[in-house]
């Protein structure tokens, strides 16, 4: 049992040393191809995917800008991440997995691990529903939100954070964020993998099963 | 290592203006010794921060940057104050938490015959530390009735207590996912890692007083001489609400004020509408129209949002409002006198849902009055 005492900074932020294993439904979000067609750039539960363009000029420097992210995940089994910078819009939909009560959203960033990349966070929002009716939004401040970054002297490859609600049977939810790639390709020729930026957002619910 | 010094360890929007509320009462106590204020990467202490806070005699030390040869398995939060310890340029060291802050002076510590016999001034905590513990035999250091250590301020010789800084800095920076299972965070590691090594310390011999959100440590004669304010920290993120019994809390917030002044790409500043981009023109525009029932944990009030960027109708909690809009989602970052008190985000039918920064839990709602 840890001692209970005062000093020290508190722990508003909840970040997490990784990911919680059970997740009932999981969007990726990831480099791919950068939207030519083979690799996704979206994907949930590992089968269903879409297609996004982070640049849509190669250069020396990439930068996806800031980009709109809303994954929706209802206990009806509608399921469905979208990516949105501007008129470019890629979303995957899912409707194979139904639940009972979501009891909890974990949000990550992470990079490989080579210098000069970068995965940012912000405005995240977890909202949960019940009915329809928005019960409570999670916001916290943009120092709680998960950054990857190894621009030197940073060397932050990954970094994931709870967002977990007061109730437990909510019955949907709304992940809604900003998300901005960057990395120095070094090289004009050079492709980055397509899961050198990889973001997670994964669901936890109850009675999670296959429709 | 040489000279005398002190220590902050501070960085991010949370914990930098405490850090400068610290920094300015310091100066303003009349204390001149160097001070390093030490921050997780950039991220955490951008460059217009580290312009605001060396004209004050104040070095910013990037702790990534110490650790890029060697990094730690554990630099941020409570670990990066024994890293800042055993890597700090002084010999001597005033290690102070950013949300503390002394009331007097406190290079006389320095001198004080306590220090100079052991090389160590650690502070009591509210609460002795039982024999059942765990701690005392996974560590091998024998129990003695002991109060714990509360580590909002240490003053160290560090070339005195090596030893016992090396082996902090082990537990803290390379083992703390273990022995934080066993002490909370940092502030025992220290007194463990003394005893372990065969140190001895000082503490001052009276417990410390506890004012709302607030430690008071006493010196050696008994005088008030520190201030941990361990909840409700200075912050422009969040209201800080007013400690009946706070010293200097006046002056505090006179330099808070300043920060706010000076820190002019902070996030969160009042809407401008001449400035907004159409989306967020088209959010605040519904927003200024009609009254809303603005309910908390605080209260229900009726406020009303203007497109100058004020609310009128709350409490000192609301006085101007901000957006952030994106394609798919719209952010209410509602601030009061100090910071911003609520954020909310946006829902079906003039509902918006929120919570208050740095308060998990305490829940905000604002609906439109029909």
């Amino acid at each position: 049992v840890a001692d209970t005492g005062t000093s020290g900074p508190s722990s508003y932020c909840r970040f997490i040393p990784g990911y919680t294993l059970g997740a009932c439904i999981t969007g990726v979000i990831q480099y791919g191809d950068n939207g030519t067609g083979d690799s996704p750039e979206i994907i949930i539960n590992a089968q269903h995917e879409g297609q996004f363009t982070w640049q849509t000029t190669r250069q020396v420097l990439f930068a996806s800008g800031p980009v709109s992210v809303e994954f929706r995940v209802s206990a009806g089994g509608s399921n469905q991440l979208t990516l949105a910078k501007g008129a470019s819009v890629g979303s995957a939909s899912d409707s194979t997995v139904g639940t009972e009560f979501i009891t909890g959203v974990e949000v990550g960033a992470a990079v490989f691990a080579a210098p000069r990349r970068r995965m940012h966070w912000s405005n995240l929002v977890a909202k949960y529903y019940k009915n329809n009716v928005l019960r409570e939004a999670v916001i916290m401040g943009p120092e709680c939100e998960p950054k990857a970054d190894t621009y030197p002297p940073n060397n932050r490859a990954f970094q994931a954070a709870s967002y977990p609600p007061s109730a437990s049977d909510n019955d949907a939810v709304t992940v809604t964020g900003i998300l901005q790639l960057a990395g120095d390709r070094g090289d004009p020729n050079f492709e980055f993998n397509p899961s050198d930026f990889y973001a997670k957002i994964l669901v936890f619910a109850t009675n999670c099963h296959t429709r | 290592m040489c000279g005398r010094g002190i220590v902050i360890p501070a960085g991010g929007m949370r914990y930098f203006p405490c850090a400068w509320v610290c920094i300015r009462v310091l100066r303003a106590l009349g204390c001149k010794l160097p001070i390093e204020l030490w921050h997780v990467g950039r991220q955490e202490l951008s460059a217009g921060m580290r312009a605001l806070v060396e004209p004050f005699g104040v070095a910013c030390v990037d702790a990534t940057a110490v650790a890029a040869s060697r990094p730690p398995r554990f630099l941020s939060g409570w670990p990066i104050k024994s890293f800042a310890l055993m890597h700090t340029g002084f010999r001597e060291v005033l290690l102070l938490d950013a949300d503390n802050m002394p009331v007097v002076d406190p290079t006389y510590l320095f001198d004080t015959p306590q220090y100079h016999a052991t090389g160590a001034v650690f502070w009591p905590d509210s609460e002795p530390f039982g024999p059942h513990r765990a701690i005392w035999r996974l560590t091998g250091v024998p129990y003695r009735s002991e109060l714990a250590v509360e580590s909002g301020q240490m003053l160290v010789d560090r070339q005195r207590c090596w030893p016992g800084v090396a082996l902090a800095g082990w537990m803290n920076n390379q083992h703390a996912d273990f022995w934080y299972r066993h002490l909370h965070g940092d502030k025992d590691t220290f007194r463990f890692a003394w005893r372990k090594t065969g140190l001895d310390y000082a503490m001052p011999p009276r417990s410390p007083k506890d004012l709302p959100d607030t430690l008071l440590q006493l010196d050696f004669g008994g005088g008030l001489l520190f201030q941990h304010r361990y909840g409700n920290k200075w912050s422009l993120d969040s209201q800080t609400l007013r400690i009946p019994g706070f010293r200097l809390e006046m002056l505090c917030r006179q330099f808070l004020a300043e920060l706010r002044a000076r820190w002019t790409n902070r996030p969160n500043p009042p809407h401008r509408h001449e400035d907004a981009e159409p989306a967020a023109r088209a959010v605040a525009e519904s927003l200024s129209h009609g009254r809303w029932h603005l309910e908390s944990s605080s209260g229900t009030s009726t406020v009303s949002f203007h497109l100058d960027g004020s609310v009128r109708g709350g409490s000192a909690r609301e006085r101007t409002w901000s957006l952030t809009v994106h394609a798919t989602e719209a952010i209410l970052a509602i601030a009061g006198i100090d910071s911003v008190a609520w954020r909310l985000a946006r829902g079906h039918n003039d509902l918006w849902v929120g919570q208050a920064p740095a308060e998990p839990g305490r829940a905000v709602s604002l609906c439109r009055i029909c």
